[in-house]
């Protein structure tokens, strides 16, 4: 058995928490300027139709009077600690899915409690307890199912889904409701008229195949609720693939590759620093860009040995960039580092990595003593250096899981 | 609370609670003793070795955020917002 747990808004309840008077009013938390996406919206914004991913423009101009906040990743990630923290105290068996969700194997603690539901209302409200934040839960024989039931009754909800009436639910839930099933998903589904869960499941496979592939088969199985995924103790522990990455959207869309240089080099170190930190070392490079359009575009390269050092970031990422061909302004620039592997670092004998990693070893040991970028680059971007954004997807552990 | 550029040195009157709690009382700020009447809320972050503790605190009026540096012991007001 597997309990979802969402907590809602919670970007936007944790700022509520630190300033009461906007308690209870429409308000969004975006990045820094007017051309930051908005992370959370409150659920008075959702009602003006607000919601994630829209720019502060757009929803400024659904709703004139949203308080815009901006976003303060030292206090999500303070209160994602504590909300996983008392997780852990039901359970060792805890995954976090990101900054405010996570998934909980249940099937060796639901017997000390009464029912399920029980067992629901006690980690909800020692989270209410101990935060003074909200969050909504759904419990379920898999992850799929379990994800699916925390959404039905947010905020501050707990919907059980018991075998039984697992069938019946399914049977009219839009398929956009599923987990892995997004926008393009769906409209090519609704094009083959398949709407609900019911229907997706019933659809004879060879032709879900042959429109999605392999994917086709999930696809079928998704939609009679069967987790092709996680089911609980088989996830996946921090040696195996996952990955490490930072992205930054920038003040200004640039086109001139010196610019864009400059800003890899400053994700190069921050994604080297927690890669040392996590004492593992990558071998698959992704560079992310995304131009004005909204358009993203990714390019990778395995390497034939994996890499740590800020400059060996830096090299390869620029050595990307300079492949690519840039068609129109960018927005956002990333750097992401998977293929990860905790091997004994082998010492090399070359003299001069053997004073590159001296020096990186030093720069590290002085920004572990008196903070980050303390000391830097001369060609980092001092505006970078200190994120006020926190994407969704960071974990209290630091390490993004492969799926 | 958005006001982070102020970052102003103030006395701080503290008091220490067990288990290892610390909560502030009161805020001398341009010459004004500020009682503090709620803690709202409470969070941390590291700063290389040392951790910094913020407390977002009202006087029944206005919301202030206090700012510890566990290494100096000293305290920072970084920002104010008043009611909207």
């Amino acid at each position: 058995m597997v309990m979802h747990m969402d907590m809602d808004a919670f970007f936007a309840s944790v700022e509520e928490l630190a300033d009461p008077s906007i308690r209870g009013k429409p308000l969004v938390v975006a990045g820094p300027g007017q051309r930051s996406i908005i992370t959370t919206a409150s659920y008075p914004a959702r009602k003006y139709g607000i919601r994630t991913g829209m720019t502060v423009r757009q929803a400024k101009a659904l709703c004139r009077t949203v308080l815009v906040i901006r976003s303060d990743y030292r206090k999500y990630s303070d209160a994602s600690r504590k909300v996983m923290s008392v997780l852990e105290s039901f359970t060792p068996d805890v995954y976090a899915a990101s900054v405010d969700e996570a998934y909980l194997d249940i099937r060796g603690i639901a017997g000390f409690f009464k029912t399920p539901q029980h067992l629901g209302m006690e980690v909800k409200e020692r989270i209410r307890s101990e935060t003074g934040l909200t969050c909504s839960i759904g419990i379920a024989e898999n992850r799929l199912l379990a994800k699916l039931a925390s959404g039905m009754n947010k905020p501050d909800g707990l919907t059980i889904l018991e075998p039984g009436n697992v069938r019946t639910i399914l049977e009219n839930t839009p398929v956009e409701r599923m987990c892995g099933i997004g926008p393009v998903t769906t409209r090519a589904l609704h094009e083959m008229g398949i709407r609900t869960c019911g229907q997706l499941g019933r659809y004879p496979v060879d032709l879900l195949q042959r429109r999605f592939k392999s994917y086709g088969i999930k696809l079928s199985r998704m939609g009679r609720g069967e987790d092709v995924r996680f089911q609980g103790r088989d996830q996946p522990g921090p040696s195996q693939a996952m990955s490490i990455g930072h992205s930054v959207t920038l003040s200004d869309d640039i086109t001139d590759r010196s610019s864009m240089g400059k800003v890899l080099l400053t994700l190069a170190e921050m994604v080297g620093r927690r890669v040392r930190r996590h004492n593992c070392r990558g071998k698959t490079l992704t560079l992310t860009w995304r131009y004005d359009d909204f358009s993203t575009r990714t390019r990778r390269t395995t390497l034939p040995s994996p890499v740590c050092l800020t400059d060996e970031i830096y090299r390869v990422s620029t050595m990307l960039l300079r492949e690519i061909e840039i068609q129109r302004p960018v927005r956002l620039l990333g750097i992401s580092l998977s293929d990860l592997s905790s091997e004994e670092y082998t010492a090399s004998l070359l003299p001069d990595e053997i004073r590159r990693e001296m020096v990186q070893k030093s720069l590290d040991g002085i920004n572990d003593r008196f903070g980050e970028f303390t000391l830097a680059y001369g060609d980092t971007i001092r505006d970078l250096r200190t994120q006020k954004v926190i994407s969704p997807s960071w974990r209290s552990k630091g390490i993004k899981n492969s799926y | 609370m958005n006001s982070d550029k102020l970052l102003e040195p103030v006395t701080v009157g503290v008091i220490y609670e067990p288990p290892a709690r610390v909560r502030p009382a009161w805020f001398i700020w341009n010459g004004r003793r500020i009682k503090v009447l709620r803690n709202n809320h409470t969070w941390s972050e590291r700063k290389g070795l040392a951790t910094l503790y913020h407390f977002s605190v009202t006087d029944g009026a206005d919301t202030f955020h206090l700012v510890m540096h566990s290494e100096t012991q000293s305290w920072h007001l970084q920002g104010v917002q008043l009611p909207t």
